[in-house]
């Protein structure tokens, strides 16, 4: 044991899907199907949020954020992100529970696409779970990881070995994390076929950017969590639907950042140049391609992830991470089995695994059978897209894990349930519980850290009501069930967890100016930017 | 430095050279075979639709 502190690794995510209406007009075809695919999402899941569109215009959300719903159900939610539906997983406490997260919300939007769609006449609303268009346009697929404020501030602030250590992991993991496409892009030399969807759009190590020469190691520090933690925001990574993928994108990152934390990250496996590692590798699906360490050494992506894999395996033998990673063990088995298959060249074996080895080995299989076909049809791009459609009628991934082609991590009971529970573990639970009870149109605002409510009064004077949920670690069911089981009345049920009633906006926005005095806004002051109630 | 590290070839990619790529990428049809079998129908349904029409209309707003 090394004594560090290690924090929970809790999980979440922020995925934009590419959508589009086929067979209407092309120009705002992504804004109209991103608003439809929003508006059906929040009938069929129940999903609440402010009205009026409000968390599009409060001044700390991004403006690009239209419409946030969050889900009664799980906790998690939805939004448009510059005309691109997103969804968001609800907080979960390992890659396991990750893995059945996220295939319970695509599940639900499945719902919602299915439910847009009915009725139409002309042309349809398509959904894909990708994170490029082929035309040079790219859409994200973040991981949000709690870690410590330590460890945020040594990778990304201050210790730029550590840095290089995580670009170059980030790099490496390609052929796990990668779902695969057709071409490059983005000004990059020509290829077939590319491991990573992102890594024509990945051109810088370091940076808070999203949306242009996007980084390998995002900066971006909105925690949503108490000072001592912090949110590690990866944008670099593809969104993939192969289960196993998933769990090792997932999992690996929590054991390599809970190793940051112990002070045991292989510092050493660092690339000359992790951006540049991150074009080539990708281009070459074969993994003959090597790129240089600092220390000189030259590997393959395949190679260095096996490196990565044999160094965390030995720091989860040695550490007790029961309550930091859950399933670390499991994670590091797959991990070493995994890249045993790619060294061995065994792709069928990959290919129940991996998103980019189960898209290239069908590629592959119909260009053997339609010899019309090369690598620059449209109908290959065509294929390429359809892997990930969100439709089970046309996305061939579906069809596949019907058929019992693709390796799974869960059962679909645990995917079933957890579309329609949250966590126990977690603040989804608790965000989910009080959008259960909220009375219908009192949900006056919804973020990861805080719900505010506007209530009713007998006299005629509304309250607005909030409650705090500063730590991604509590509100979970062990604290907060209780006070569920044993409320009858919302507002009692308030108190209970924490809730207090807060001055109406225009009197902060007096009491914030500076002024002194108590009045109708006793009990709060103001504090970083934060209203605090004594 | 960990037994995989020591125990890697200098020029050991699993997939060898360009003579041994065209081979895995034969190795890619053989051994896949029966497991990418269950996507044929929806690999015809899709070669059977307007493929340049789709590309046409999935054009992207960028993101983040």
């Amino acid at each position: 044991m090394t004594g560090a502190l290690m924090v929970p690794k809790v999980l979440g995510a922020d995925v934009e899907l590419g959508n589009f209406v086929l067979g209407g007009p092309v120009s705002g075809s992504g804004a109209e199907a991103s608003r439809a695919l929003l508006a059906a999402f929040a009938e069929v899941t129940g999903a609440v949020g402010p009205p009026d569109d409000e968390s599009a215009t409060r001044g700390h959300v991004n403006p690009q954020d239209r419409g946030r719903r969050f889900l009664p159900s799980n906790g998690g939610g939805a939004y448009i992100d510059l005309d691109h539906l997103e969804l968001t997983l609800g907080e979960q406490p390992s890659g396991r529970d990750f893995v059945a997260a996220w295939h319970g919300m695509l599940a639900l939007a499945q719902q919602a696409l299915h439910r847009a769609n009915e009725g139409r006449t002309e042309g349809r609303y398509q959904a894909l779970v990708n994170n490029s268009d082929g035309r040079g346009n790219s859409y994200g697929g973040h991981l949000n990881l709690l870690v410590s404020r330590r460890a945020w501030t040594d990778v990304l602030e201050r210790k730029p070995h550590l840095l290089a250590a995580v670009a170059s992991y980030h790099a490496a993991s390609m052929v796990v994390t990668g779902q695969g496409k057709v071409g490059s892009e983005n000004n990059a030399p020509p290829a077939r076929f590319e491991l990573s969807q992102r890594a024509n759009f990945t051109e810088a190590l370091a940076g808070p950017q999203t949306t242009y020469r996007r980084p390998l190691c995002n900066t971006r520090d909105e925690s949503h969590s108490v000072p001592a933690t912090a949110r590690l925001h990866v944008i670099c990574y593809d969104s993939g639907l192969a289960p196993v993928g998933t769990l090792l994108k997932v999992g690996g990152l929590q054991v390599l950042m809970a190793a940051v934390e112990a002070g045991a990250a292989p510092r050493d496996l660092a690339l000359e140049d992790p951006v540049e590692a991150v074009q080539r590798w990708s281009a070459d699906p074969l993994f003959q391609t090597r790129c240089p360490l600092i220390d000189g050494r030259e590997v393959t992506a395949v190679e260095l992830m096996g490196m990565f894999g044999d160094r965390l395996a030995r720091f989860v033998d040695t550490e007790d991470l029961a309550d930091v990673v859950p399933g670390a063990e499991e994670i590091m088995a797959v991990w070493g089995s995994t890249i045993d298959l790619l060294e061995r060249g065994d792709w069928s074996g990959a290919a129940r695994r991996l998103d980019w080895a189960l898209k290239l080995g069908m590629i592959e299989r119909a260009l053997s059978r339609r010899p019309e076909l090369d690598w620059d049809s449209p109908a290959v791009k065509h294929l390429d897209h359809l892997y990930s459609s969100l439709d089970p009628n046309d996305g061939w991934y579906w069809a596949l894990e019907r058929a019992g082609a693709v390796e799974r991590v869960v059962s679909p009971a645990e995917v079933e349930r957890a579309a329609a529970e949250p966590s126990p573990s977690t603040r989804a639970w608790a965000r989910a519980m009080l959008l259960r009870r909220a009375p219908a149109g009192t949900v006056a605002e919804v973020d990861w850290d805080h719900i505010r409510f506007r209530l009713g009064h007998p006299h005629g004077l509304g309250q607005r009501w909030r409650v705090d949920l500063p730590s991604p670690l509590h509100g979970t069911r062990a604290e907060c069930g209780s006070a569920v089981a044993e409320t009858q009345d919302f507002e009692e049920l308030l108190r209970e967890i924490g809730g207090v009633v807060e001055p109406e906006p225009a009197i902060r926005s007096w009491w914030s100016t500076g002024q002194s005095g108590r009045g109708l806004t006793w009990g709060y002051h103001r504090e970083g930017g934060e209203y605090r109630y004594e | 430095m960990s037994e995989r590290e020591m125990e890697r070839p200098a020029g050991g990619a699993g997939t060898g050279t360009d003579g041994g790529g065209g081979a895995a990428l034969r190795a890619v049809r053989q051994k896949a075979d029966d497991l990418l079998a269950a996507g044929d129908e929806a690999i015809r349904r899709a070669l059977s639709s307007d493929s340049e029409a789709f590309l046409r209309a999935n054009r992207q707003e960028g993101g983040q």
